[in-house]
């Protein structure tokens, strides 16, 4: 009768540490390809209104920036140059933004990060109340500006 | 019986009833730290945007790298939870979990020291936290909860070819 032997305790564990590592591979390929809210592969990709930093650079005095985020946030730290436009505070700023606005300036909107919503809605706000043209979303938000370019002014 | 002989059986009493302490110790706090990778997996699971700023506002890995583990974390935190759970799998998910554990220890040390404002990103956003030292605490806590884990459950029993 031939004997049988057993697999070392050793052999049982790497193939369970495989199993464990390469098993969630296959639900994290599923979401990749299918959820609905996935994020981009490459983050250069522009959504539909969207502008990159590297173009916004470009413009120079003709981009006129204005910052969508909490009035605690801006103090924190901001784009040079940047105007405080709070979601609560589109009144008191409206003044200001037309003082420095011309028909030559493109204005782009940033909030804290590529998935924050504060930047479109307030683009929209400015085309739609103010009839503003051009209006962009900065591409990435102040996280991204932040990566890209170190510190901001506070 | 004499005195010599029942003083070795209330001994062997005592260390077997220890070892039952520790192993029911190990095996409660498995399932307790099992729990609680699957709840982080779960939070995270259905939003990889928000998971995928999480990671990098740590700024150390690549956007691709982190694109692959905002989808990759969460399924393997949820698997590796289950295994902790059973106890044929118990050391092989402590072996991974510790390693895990450790590299966010590592980042969130790393951000702390470079002065980031992060949010964890470890329980998604229902549990988001920027205090560094909590934070590095109870990842301290779940890292020793996975030795006694690991030290106090059996080897995988070995299997017949």
């Amino acid at each position: 009768m031939p004997t049988r032997t057993a697999k070392h305790p050793f052999r049982v564990r790497f193939g369970q540490v495989a199993i464990l590592c390469l098993l969630p591979l296959l639900p994290a390929a599923v979401s990749a390809w299918l959820h609905p809210d996935r994020p981009p592969l490459n983050p250069d990709i522009l959504a539909e209104g969207e502008v990159a930093w590297r173009t916004v650079s470009r413009w120079g005095d003709a981009a006129l920036l204005v910052d969508a985020r909490q009035p605690d946030a801006f103090a924190a730290g901001h784009i040079p140059g940047a105007l405080s436009m709070p979601p609560d505070g589109f009144d008191a700023a409206v003044l200001t933004l037309l003082d420095q606005w011309t028909p030559e300036h493109r204005i782009v909107v940033y909030c804290d990060s590529r998935q924050c919503g504060a930047s479109k809605a307030l683009a929209d706000r400015l085309r739609d109340e103010l009839g503003l043209e051009p209006v962009y979303v900065l591409h990435g938000g102040w996280a991204d500006w932040l990566a890209q370019n170190g510190k901001g002014d506070a | 019986m004499g005195a010599g002989n029942q003083t070795a059986a209330w001994s062997a009493t005592g260390s077997s009833t220890r070892v039952l302490a520790a192993r029911w110790l190990g095996h409660g706090l498995s399932i307790l730290i099992g729990l609680l990778f699957m709840y982080a997996g779960v939070l995270k699971i259905g939003t990889p945007a928000a998971f995928l700023e999480d990671i990098e506002a740590y700024r150390i890995v690549s956007y691709l790298v982190a694109w692959g583990m905002a989808f990759y974390l969460p399924p393997f935190e949820i698997l590796a939870g289950l295994a902790l759970c059973v106890p044929a799998w118990r050391r092989s998910a402590a072996i991974i979990l510790s390693a895990l554990i450790t590299v966010f220890l590592i980042a969130l040390v790393s951000a702390w020291a470079r002065g980031l404002s992060i949010t964890c990103g470890c329980f998604g956003e229902a549990a988001s936290s920027d205090n560094y030292g909590l934070l590095v605490l109870r990842d301290l806590l779940i890292l020793g909860g996975l030795v006694v884990a690991w030290r106090t459950s059996r080897p995988p029993p070995s299997s017949p070819i």
